[in-house]
């Protein structure tokens, strides 16, 4: 058999090409013009109900809603500033950053781990998983007691509840992602040849990936949720301990501040990833 | 037509008295090849055409190697040497393109697990992406592609480690009729081209005889070969006008008669 080389035949399927992107090319200007509009026209609307939520918090504040109930946003606003420069407050956000990464990272990476055995070693799974999903049935912040006895009042009770959140968050969407993994794109790599190393790498992984990403993304949301409630029940630093002073001193303005404080932590957690996880899946976008 | 005669007794696949058969789901024996016995030559286009079910796709999982038979022998030669499976290329209906990988990452899949080197890898999957007319998407992901060009990749990717045997089942058959001859057309420039041996699936008689030097037609199940037709239309062929032949139409009676003796049994 000769070398491939020459390139004759170069022109077959030549028409189908161009008319393709003759047709795409024609397509999209108009097409991005109006995403465009339409982006805008959704931002818009976005700062319009935010801006009516606010105005109407400020302006049902002590007259319809008692003061001490809901504070209001012009002095929330002035409440973060001030406590964003005292160093207490700079303690409590180390504190439940801290246990926020901790949490997640060891529920995230255990999470990741078990899902993919209990993914590829299919009895174990069958065997595990309707465990494994009665025990998620647990509301597990109903654990938080239990773990302050184990771990101590510091921060390892609170990174096991996290972790123990974002565990099973993150172990059924890798168990359910293997458990999905196209069947015949395995079977393709196979026929050519590759190792099962290989179609791990080049199938298994970048299809789990999907829902690993998901899990981890959302994941920062629940970590948070499991940080702030072990705090609520003992805790001498932390977001969720100053949360808690705020509204036993009536003080609504530093709980509201430290809402605000929680969200943009969660926020920020949630678009690192994101940042990977638009890189990883690249092959979805459009 | 020149090249076939030069090769005229040179078997490249061989299937001796095949049998298979399934245990179905309900725990009954089901016999879908009986007494198959098939030699296509090489570089010759030959086809197997049948009802649904007649065990088709299981004939050519065997020669693929994919499948066991029950009984019976499978060699895949280039003359004397047996083929190694990496030599054999298989193209099935659905592209299974790796929706992950770009257009050109797809086709340099099988040079990866050849150990090509890397350099060598991009420049020889670029070829290919020329030879089926995919420049300039090198980059775009398979979901950004038609039907018909995800055909063309996963072609490609097929053919860029030079398989000395095609295999292919019914590969064009969830294409629209347009693309479909198109297809055809680049798959009969390819294997002049290239000089392979095809075995191809189909159940389309027009495609069969569009396509082949010899077709085969099957009974329904369990699957026997009727009769094997010789297909002695001039080549290169024009895919788009060839149905309007005299000839054509005669052999595509022909197949129909073959076909239709099982049906009414």
């Amino acid at each position: 058999m000769d070398a491939m080389s020459t390139g004759t035949g170069a022109d077959v399927g030549g028409q189908e090409q161009l008319t393709m992107r003759g047709g795409r090319a024609v397509r999209q200007k108009p097409k991005g013009r109006r995403r465009g509009r339409r982006a805008m026209l959704i931002a818009l609307g976005q700062l319009g109900v935010v801006l009516l939520i606010l105005g109407l918090w400020q302006l049902l504040s002590g007259r319809v809603i008692d003061y001490f109930l809901i504070s209001n946003p012009v002095d929330v606003v002035k409440k973060l500033v001030d406590v964003l420069g005292e160093s207490e407050m700079h303690r409590n956000i180390m504190a439940t950053g801290q246990e926020l990464v901790l949490g997640w990272a060891l529920g995230a990476s255990t999470g990741a781990v078990v899902g993919w055995a209990l993914g590829a070693v299919r009895i174990v799974g069958e065997i595990m998983e309707p465990i494994l999903n009665a025990i998620n049935g647990i509301p597990k912040v109903a654990l938080a007691p239990m773990f302050l006895l184990w771990f101590g009042l510091g921060i390892g009770s609170k990174i096991a509840i996290a972790s123990m959140i974002v565990f099973f968050l993150v172990f059924f969407n890798v168990y359910s992602g293997m458990r999905s993994v196209p069947q015949p794109l395995c079977e393709v790599a196979r026929a050519m040849g590759g190792s099962r190393m290989f179609v791990v790498r080049k199938v298994v992984l970048p299809s789990v990936s999907v829902p690993l990403f998901a899990g981890l993304k959302a994941g920062v949301s629940f970590a948070m949720i499991g940080v702030i409630a072990a705090e609520f029940i003992s805790a001498d630093e932390g977001l969720g301990y100053y949360s808690m002073t705020s509204t036993q001193q009536f003080d609504p303005s530093g709980l509201f501040a430290a809402l605000a404080i929680i969200v943009a932590m969660v926020v920020a957690g949630s678009s690192i990833i994101g940042v990977f996880e638009r890189r990883a899946l690249r092959w979805q976008r459009n | 037509m020149m090249k076939q005669d030069l090769n005229v007794e040179q078997p490249a696949v061989i299937l001796g008295d095949l049998s298979h058969r399934f245990v179905t789901p309900s725990g009954e024996m089901m016999d879908v090849l009986q007494d198959v016995s098939v030699t296509v030559r090489e570089k010759e286009f030959f086809t197997v055409v049948g009802p649904s079910g007649c065990g088709k796709s299981t004939l050519l999982n065997i020669a693929s190697g994919l499948l066991q038979p029950k009984s019976g022998t499978v060699r895949r030669l280039k003359g004397d040497r047996e083929l190694e499976k990496l030599e054999i290329g298989y193209i099935t209906q659905d592209s299974n393109l790796f929706p992950w990988c770009t257009v050109l990452e797809n086709i340099m899949m099988p040079l990866e697990i050849r150990r090509v080197p890397k350099r060598e890898r991009a420049d020889r999957a670029r070829e290919w992406l020329k030879i089926v007319g995919l420049e300039g998407f090198e980059s775009h992901y398979p979901r950004q592609l038609s039907g018909g060009m995800q055909k063309r990749c996963s072609i490609a990717r097929t053919m860029v480690y030079e398989p000395e045997v095609l295999l292919m089942d019914e590969p064009f058959g969830a294409l629209d009729a347009i693309t479909k001859a198109t297809m055809q057309k680049t798959i009969l420039d390819l294997w002049q081209l290239r000089q392979t041996s095809v075995m191809f699936i189909t159940h389309d008689l027009t495609e069969a005889i569009t396509l082949s030097d010899r077709v085969a037609v099957m009974t329904g199940r369990p699957g026997r070969i009727r009769r094997t037709v010789d297909i002695p239309l001039e080549r290169p062929r024009d895919v788009f006008n060839i149905t309007d032949l005299e000839i054509f139409r005669e052999l595509r009676h022909e197949l129909w008669n073959l076909l239709e003796t099982d049906l009414e049994s």
